[in-house]
């Protein structure tokens, strides 16, 4: 792989858990940081991609791989650029995809709601994130992103906070930030996106500070 | 006591109920001439399990059929030596 400095992939067995929503915001975050990303859609469904085409375009690339070999792809879209954020495909329907977005990308974010229902799938999900761990040469960084929160910020009680601290008990490593439950990024396709001061800028800074670490 | 964060626990203990999926299985073939590597893919291998086990069935069905056929087909046949065969 070439030497980028982030690589990130949105994963999750389930769809509808706020994959699309977090790799756009995310994407404009670093962009906005001066890390201008380019956004893969692994998704054979194609949001990420049409939410550019509708929005007239992002001040990124976007292309769209929903093949199985994404991992060998994408370095021929890279153009020097430092940072990938890919969109990948619920991994119940589209399991060869996602595994190829795993492949490449060296940080596995997880959006997780704090909800029962949710958190239901966190067991199945670690099973198939430690399978395709081994078929990497350097294992990947796995977060989980807390998404559609009762709250903006990380409290000490509430279901947000319960669920940072199970998570953290069966090992999941969880993110500070947090993205709250809220119209802005519910009625944000197909629009063009304002990021700067919201919780994405946070995410962007997280990410990289992590990269830094490792 | 907190019951939300009891109920969370629960949730998150949840076993794998299908088995995961499989891996593709990697074979490479190399020379001095050529280096080739196939991916088979997991699926493959339960799509033809799937295929191949209705399809065994219908063979072994079908031979079955085939050999109660010539078995009653032999009963009808007179024994040869009771034909009419030396008459003028
Ligand atoms: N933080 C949030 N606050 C409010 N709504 C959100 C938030 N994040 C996502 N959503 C909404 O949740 C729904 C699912 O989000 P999204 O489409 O991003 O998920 P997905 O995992 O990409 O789904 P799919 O697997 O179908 O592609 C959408 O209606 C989206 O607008
Ligand atoms: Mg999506």
């Amino acid at each position: 792989m070439a030497d980028v400095l982030l690589s990130c992939a949105f994963v999750n067995l389930k769809p509808g858990v706020g994959k699309t929503t977090s790799a756009v915001w995310l994407a404009h975050a670093l962009c906005a940081m001066d890390v201008p990303p380019l956004l893969v859609d692994s998704d054979p469904a194609g949001s990420a991609l049409r939410w550019s085409e509708l929005a007239g375009g992002f001040p990124f690339p976007v292309v769209a791989l929903p093949v199985g070999d994404v991992h060998r792809c994408i370095d021929d879209f890279l153009g020097g650029r430092q940072a990938v954020v890919l969109d990948a495909p619920q991994l119940e329907d589209h399991a060869r995809i996602a595994r190829g977005v795993m492949r490449h990308a060296d940080e596995w974010i997880v959006p997780v709601t704090p909800a029962p229902i949710e958190l239901d799938r966190m067991a199945p999900i670690q099973a198939e994130m430690g399978e395709v761990q081994s078929l990497r040469a350097e294992p990947a960084r796995t977060a989980v992103l807390l998404n559609r929160t009762n709250r903006r910020e990380s409290t000490r009680t509430g279901p947000d906070a319960d669920a940072r601290e199970v998570l953290a008990e069966r090992g999941f490593d969880v993110l500070d930030t947090q993205i709250a439950r809220l119209d802005l990024y519910s009625q944000s396709f197909g629009g063009p996106v304002q990021v700067e001061n919201t919780a994405y800028m946070d995410l962007a800074g997280e990410l990289l500070k992590r990269r830094e670490g490792a | 006591m907190n019951q939300r964060k009891d109920n969370y626990r629960a949730a998150l203990r949840r076993e794998p109920v299908e088995p995961p999926p499989l891996a593709p299985r990697v074979t490479t073939l190399s020379n001095r001439y050529v280096r080739v590597t196939i991916e088979l893919d997991a699926d493959v291998q339960r799509r033809l399990d799937r295929w191949v086990t209705p399809a065994a069935t219908l063979v072994t069905g079908t031979a079955r059929t085939a050999l109660s056929v010539v078995a009653a087909l032999t009963e009808r046949v007179p024994p040869s030596d009771s034909g009419t065969r030396g008459r003028p």
